[in-house]
């Protein structure tokens, strides 16, 4: 089947730090460097790694709310893929209604100064999606999916808790009816009691209407709640990308790894062996050369500082950037 | 927060959590939880209404004072003020109020006009009166007066007069009415610049950015006495009265954009990365939208706060440069006019009552201070 979405080599550089009289950038963080990767429908892709590795920032990326400063995104529309680059603004407005977003924190994500009803609202008025009435029943619908009640529709979102602001910002993402969600982190800002809740209404949306997610997390846990394959991100690059299952089963790459064993065990006889990796996540501004890892992996040959490893299919769906990918074996999170 | 909906609720997900009681504040837009929470501030409820009042009066000014700014009273030049009594000399009860009745006569040793309170007279003060005629707001004429005197040949002067015999009660009401529009005119000018100017920098950014960065950095280095000076000077002499005020006024506002401007760029530059703006652009909204419907409401209660502050700037920079004799002449009269008059050492021992103006000018200040201060806490009404 085909992808519904395709990202090939995207790049996105920010300039940072400026300096002389009309502030001319004096260097350029490169947050997401030469990614591809095919998004299937249906499925719920988890992207995951540390804080500053790139992941908000490539989904973002994908939806063209940050520009990539090079490479592609393809969108599968009616059996024919529209390259986001060549869109215009009034292009992406029309795109937007098919992509649409969850953001981390709905304490920021919701207009406090519009009810409910107008926040779901908006989508549709905007884009002239039917009448008034129309709207208003559809806004009803939509939010009763969600989990929301009628007579809480008047309400500013100061009076809501995290997780039913939450609700509010995922039925105004569902509003236009979209194929594709990309969802920032949408429990981190969240109680652990509400999380599961948020969780399993994402789960029942993408059954009821078919949809497909990019879930963006940094809590493995819930990646292995939700997600059907997994992409690991390690400053800006893709590491490993393979199914659930065996991200957690037999990683392939020493980064997969060490967040593995950083999975904390109920049991508390059991002895915990964190791999862990030495040192901080390098400043992204100036990567380190050859394998982005090589400072802080384990099993670091000399070569590993020379030569970039390429993303490569080591098995049927299992890619891994690491030059030892084969040699090496792992240890999972779970035996 | 009020977190009134919250966790205790749904066990089976996608089922909505039971909510019978609704809170006041749950349906109140913006504009209402700010008001309720700038109920709470007394200092800034009482200075909102002494402004208020102080606005009022101005406004009619032509009707509340007794006397139009140049008319002379000149039996009663430099005179004091006259206190208004309900109880006379002999312990009776009038309920109309009244002053007693004042005589001049010339000392025969300084050769100056003197006035002796007379006590065995009285004039009543009366009501909506009829006396001198004016033009109210310069449109339609009327000779009727808040209170006055029924005889012609009294006079009644709550204030003093000034060393020419004008009424300073009635000259007073002018001036604020004066001094007030120009702080609203000039921090309105000044918005439009800082709104515009700020709004184009932040929503742009890049190279206008800091075009329009290092031109406010310039002219604020520039120190604001001299400017205003320089400016002020260079009006030319035989400008009218009325072309001189918007001058001035526009000079002022010309310094004040700077940091108005600063703040818009910096919260337009804050906003344009906010989630919910983000999110509305992904719903489709256009730039237009985004900027009116998103952006500007939530902080145009900043804004109305920066200006609430910076009123009291304009004001005292009006009344320091009419004070030094650059800004507003006569015949308008403003703060700063009414001080300039009490700017010699004779004036001050001998007529202290010409300062009452500057007392104005503190009190006014001190209003705009602590409704400022109120309105800053209202500004965010969700932090408790």
């Amino acid at each position: 089947m085909e992808p519904l979405i395709k990202i090939r080599d995207l790049d996105v550089i920010f300039p940072i730090g400026k300096s002389g009289f009309f502030g001319k950038p004096t260097a350029y963080l490169q947050a997401v460097s030469g990614i591809s990767l095919d998004i299937h429908k249906r499925e719920t892709l988890g992207l995951v790694g540390e804080s500053g590795s790139g992941k908000t920032t490539l989904g973002r990326a994908i939806l063209h709310l940050e520009k990539p400063t090079r490479g592609k995104v393809e969108f599968h529309l009616d059996d024919e893929y529209v390259d986001l680059e060549d869109l215009n603004t009034k292009g992406l407005r029309k795109i937007w209604r098919h992509m649409q977003m969850v953001f981390q924190d709905p304490y920021a994500s919701l207009n406090p100064r519009m009810t409910v009803r107008e926040i779901i609202a908006e989508p549709l008025v905007v884009n002239r999606i039917g009448n008034k009435n129309g709207i208003l029943e559809k806004v009803e619908k939509v939010a009763e999916m969600c989990g929301l009640q009628r007579d809480q529709l008047g309400r500013y979102p100061h009076a809501f808790s995290g997780g039913q602001r939450q609700r509010i910002a995922i039925a105004r993402a569902l509003a236009l009816m979209p194929q594709f969600i990309v969802s920032d982190e949408p429990v981190s800002a969240l109680d652990v009691s509400i999380q599961a809740q948020i969780l399993n209404l994402f789960k029942d949306l993408q059954n009821k209407l078919g949809l497909t997610y990019l879930f963006i997390a940094h809590d493995l846990a819930t990646v292995a709640h939700v997600c059907d394959r997994v992409a690991v991100m390690y400053l800006g690059q893709i590491v490993e990308l393979t199914e659930t299952e065996r991200i957690f089963y037999s990683p392939k790459h020493p980064y997969t790894e060490a967040l593995m064993s950083a999975i904390p065990d109920i049991d508390p006889d059991r002895k915990m062996k964190p791999v862990l990796s030495s040192g901080e996540l390098p400043n992204p501004a100036n990567p380190p050369s050859g394998c982005r890892f090589h400072t802080r992996c384990r099993y670091m040959e000399p070569y590993c500082r020379e030569a970039q490893p390429e993303l490569n299919e080591i098995m049927a769906g299992h890619f891994v950037a690491c030059h030892r990918a084969e040699s090496l074996t792992l240890q999972g999170a779970v035996e | 927060m009020s977190t009134t909906t919250t966790a205790s609720g749904t066990l089976n997900v996608g089922v909505a959590t039971r909510e019978t009681k609704v809170k006041r504040t749950d349906t109140a837009t913006h504009w209402q939880l700010m008001w309720w929470k700038f109920r709470n501030h007394k200092m800034a409820l009482l200075g909102g209404s002494i402004l208020a009042i102080m606005v009022i009066l101005s406004l009619l000014a032509e009707f509340v004072g007794p006397y139009t700014p140049q008319e002379r009273t000149s039996q009663y030049a430099q005179g004091r003020p006259m206190g208004f009594h309900f109880i006379d000399a002999e312990n009776s009860f009038h309920l109309r109020p009244f002053v007693y009745a004042r005589v001049a006569k010339r000392n025969r040793v300084t050769l100056r006009m003197e006035t002796t309170v007379d006590k065995t007279e009285m004039w009543p003060i009366s009501f909506f009166v009829r006396a001198d005629k004016y033009k109210m707001w310069g449109l339609f004429k009327s000779d009727l007066h808040l209170f006055g005197l029924e005889n012609n040949r009294h006079f009644l002067h709550l204030l003093g007069t000034d060393q020419l015999g004008r009424d300073m009660f009635s000259r007073l009401l002018y001036a604020t009415r004066t001094s007030l529009s120009i702080g609203a005119i000039g921090v309105g000018l000044a918005f439009l610049l800082g709104i515009t100017l700020g709004g184009i920098a932040g929503y742009f950014g890049g190279m206008v950015d800091s075009v329009i960065m290092r031109l406010i950095e310039f002219i604020r280095s520039i120190p604001t006495l001299p400017l205003w000076l320089a400016l002020a000077a260079a009006l030319p002499r035989e400008w009218t009265a009325l072309q001189v005020y918007l001058s001035i006024t526009a000079i002022l506002a010309l310094i004040g954009w700077t940091h108005l401007a600063r703040r818009v760029r910096g919260k337009l530059l804050a906003l344009r990365e906010e989630e919910f703006v983000l999110a509305a652009r992904l719903s489709g909204c256009s730039h237009a939208r985004i900027v009116t419907r998103h952006m500007l409401p939530s902080f145009m209660s900043y804004m109305i706060v920066d200006l609430t502050i910076s009123f009291p700037y304009i004001i005292m920079a009006e009344t320091a440069l009419s004070f030094l004799g650059l800004g507003m002449r006569e015949p308008i009269v403003s703060w700063g006019v009414l001080l300039y008059s009490a700017q010699n050492i004779r004036s001050m021992v001998l007529m202290p009552w010409l300062l009452i103006p500057g007392l104005v000018v503190i009190i006014a200040v001190i209003a705009f201070n602590f409704l400022g201060d109120g309105m800053r806490d209202a500004a965010d009404p969700y932090t408790k």
